[in-house]
């Protein structure tokens, strides 16, 4: 690189100028030859967006998936949570770290826009969409969108340039979609079609987020940092990375098999068709995140490159949890109700026995210490949630107004099926490969290739919710119960 | 003369091995007049006699992609020459600046690097040094041909000569 001509450019301040001299100067980053590549990734995503570990590497591998040769791996991702949780913040700090040409976000768009304007785009993202709400973001595209997010767009339109004389034909290929709502609703079809997941607000993240920003506000070095205007390391070296490249997945046949007489992929459900695919697309953008590390070959005029164990583990680390969030068909704020409930069965005992409650009540839940334990700001948002978990069926609820005209109280409502997309612990799949990595079509495929592996592992900040509260507000129950000695300090922003 | 015009075919053959394609022409002058053949590209000329006998006798070049030149036509003295050399040697350009045989001087900056950039990007740059030194703007573009170095100029006689370069 010659510094005179560096020098010069710099000196121009002409913004195209030093974005060619940019793309001229490209390199990979050295970081994409380490084996702990998805840990510097994961500690750059955290310099914008704290907590959430696992739901902004999530999110990040997600848009990966948007640059594998096939388009039928392109995957989708919905951050679901209340306002004001980070879900922006989240999609804003992902999309820092690809190459800007590569992806739009928008806050609207129009369903012709979407069908006809966004063919260069690898990755499209929208602020918010509320497809249940009247009047909801964004709520007209979501067919499009959802299209797009599977199989692609095939269109025939009249042709404005020929005074609508002649028809122009545009196909668009399944593209990777990634955007935030705030709605607890299940759309079947769109959760399919999208991994689902949940931006949550705590205590603890409000703490790190503030903590941060009054760190920041006093840092000179913080705006010094800013205003240097440097590419993501992350970004540049994708945009250097093969795109042509298509991976395989050597042991995949292997999956098929049963681990302690379960299968991996629960063959008796029918969306498991579809999980199946999504889990190796995202195994396959992970070893496309990695491929200055994997095995590659030529074979007839194209470049293979072949994923490790780490590569399928690593996207189960990352996504199992949402994959089964998904699966249960109950958003994540449903889902913490629900959970509160199965544990605390026949805990509130005592204060129902005490209100007067029939002896078949007894083990039932009351609302307002639900309330209080998991932080619900209003009366009204648990009512609705409850509602909510009972057109699911998930839970039935009991109120006498002659007992007690404010309590109420529900209970779960007993599924012993097992729920989960992917039943197998991960520690098993592992034993399953490690044996496989001995054997001999494994040596056949990597050879000498040296093969590292590397497993995320991330505290889950998201058990800060079960802590006892420290504080609660008499007003928010509607409990004639007392509550001593309680201030309010805190309240959930709820949309409804 | 024979030895320098052979010299001269040699030369443009390389450049363009090197650089790319460019384009040659011959100037001349009637009656005190600027005229020029038509520009002809070394790879075309290359590849038959009367072309390379028309190599031999080119004393105009178009500015190389990787090249600057910095043409000063106004305001022209030593001094000035030298304030502008001192400056390009302070960025670290390598440089060879010649009297053209005419009244000014050329300064042409050499830079592998330019090769890399559009042409669109190219002139932007090229236009950027050159009206920081105040020199003539027409030189941005990459169709515009100069006086080939180290030969007399068409309409003076005068070699162009080297007359400082890059430290």
């Amino acid at each position: 690189m010659n510094e005179a001509l560096k020098k010069l450019i710099y000196d121009m301040d002409d913004p195209d100028v030093i974005d060619e001299y940019k793309k001229i100067n490209a390199k990979i980053d050295e970081r994409f030859f380490d084996p702990l590549l998805l840990k510097h990734i994961h500690d750059e995503l955290d310099k914008r967006h704290k907590l959430d570990h696992r739901e902004k590497l999530g999110v990040f591998i997600v848009a990966a998936s948007g640059y594998l040769r096939d388009a039928r791996d392109h995957c989708s991702s919905a951050s679901k949570g209340n306002s004001s949780s980070g879900k922006d913040n989240l999609l804003d700090t992902v999309l820092a770290h690809y190459p800007k040409d590569d992806w739009i976000k928008v806050t609207r768009a129009t369903t012709a826009t979407l069908e006809d304007d966004v063919q260069t785009k690898k990755i499209v993202a929208f602020s918010e969409i509320n497809k249940n709400r009247e009047f909801g973001a964004n709520a007209e595209i979501v067919e499009t969108f959802k299209q797009l997010a599977e199989g692609g767009t095939s269109t025939l339109k009249k042709d404005a340039k020929t005074g609508f004389k002649t028809a122009i034909r545009t196909e668009q290929k399944q593209k990777t979609l990634l955007y935030g709502t705030t709605e607890t609703e299940s759309d079947e079809e769109l959760e399919t079609r999208y991994v689902i997941i949940p931006v949550k607000g705590y205590r603890e993240k409000n703490r790190v987020v503030v903590t941060d920003v009054l760190k920041k506000a006093s840092d000179e070095s913080f705006y010094l940092e800013k205003n240097k205007h440097e590419d993501s390391w992350i970004a540049t070296s994708i945009s250097l990375l093969d795109q042509e490249i298509q991976v395989i997945i050597p042991f995949s046949e292997i999956l098929g098999e049963k681990v302690g007489g379960k299968e991996i992929f629960d063959t008796s459900k029918d969306r498991v068709k579809r999980d199946v695919k999504r889990i190796m697309s995202l195994t396959r953008a992970n070893a496309w995140l990695h491929q200055k590390q994997r095995k590659n070959k030529f074979v007839n005029s194209m470049q293979f490159i072949y994923a490790e164990p780490s590569d399928f583990l690593n996207a189960l680390r990352i996504f199992a949890d949402f994959i089964n969030l998904t699966y249960s068909g109950v958003d994540h704020r449903l889902q913490r109700l629900l959970e509160y409930a199965e544990k605390n069965v026949g805990k509130h005992e005592q204060e129902i026995k005490a209100l007067g409650f029939q002896e078949r009540y007894h083990g039932w839940i009351l609302r307002h210490e639900a309330q209080k334990a998991l932080k619900i700001g209003s009366v009204k948002t648990i009512k609705t949630w409850i509602q909510k978990l009972k057109d699911l069926n998930k839970v039935e609820s009991h109120y006498d107004r002659y007992l007690s005209q404010k309590t109420v109280l529900f209970r779960p409502i007993n599924q012993p099926f097992n729920n989960l997309a992917l039943p197998v612990n991960i520690d098993e799949i592992d034993r399953l490969l490690q044996v496989w990595l001995g054997s001999d079509s494994a040596k056949e495929i990597y050879g000498e290739h040296k093969i590292t592996p590397y497993s995320v592992d991330f505290e889950d900040y998201a058990q800060e919710i079960d802590e006892e509260p420290s504080t609660f507000s008499q007003e928010n129950t509607g409990s004639e119960l007392p509550c001593e000695n309680l201030v309010v300090e805190e309240e959930f922003v709820t949309d409804d | 003369m024979e030895r320098m015009t052979t010299e001269v075919a040699s030369r443009l053959v390389k450049l363009s091995t090197k650089y790319g394609d460019f384009k040659v022409a011959k100037g001349y002058s009637v009656d005190e007049e600027r005229k020029f053949t038509k520009r002809k590209h070394v790879s075309e000329l290359w590849s038959s006699d009367k072309g390379i006998d028309f190599l031999n006798k080119a004393n105009c070049r178009q500015i190389l992609p990787c090249e600057i030149i910095l043409d000063m036509d106004d305001n022209i003295s030593e001094e000035r020459l030298n304030i502008i050399c001192d400056n390009l040697d302070e960025y670290g350009f390598s440089y060879k600046a010649y009297a053209t045989g005419s009244k000014g001087y050329h300064i042409h900056i050499f830079e592998d690097e330019l090769i890399k950039y559009s042409e669109k990007i190219r002139q932007r740059i090229r236009h950027y040094i050159i009206s920081k030194h105040k020199c003539d703007g027409h030189m941005a573009s990459g169709n515009v041909i100069i006086a080939l170095e180290d030969m007399p100029h068409f309409k003076t006689g005068k070699v162009k000569t080297l007359v400082r370069q890059s430290r």
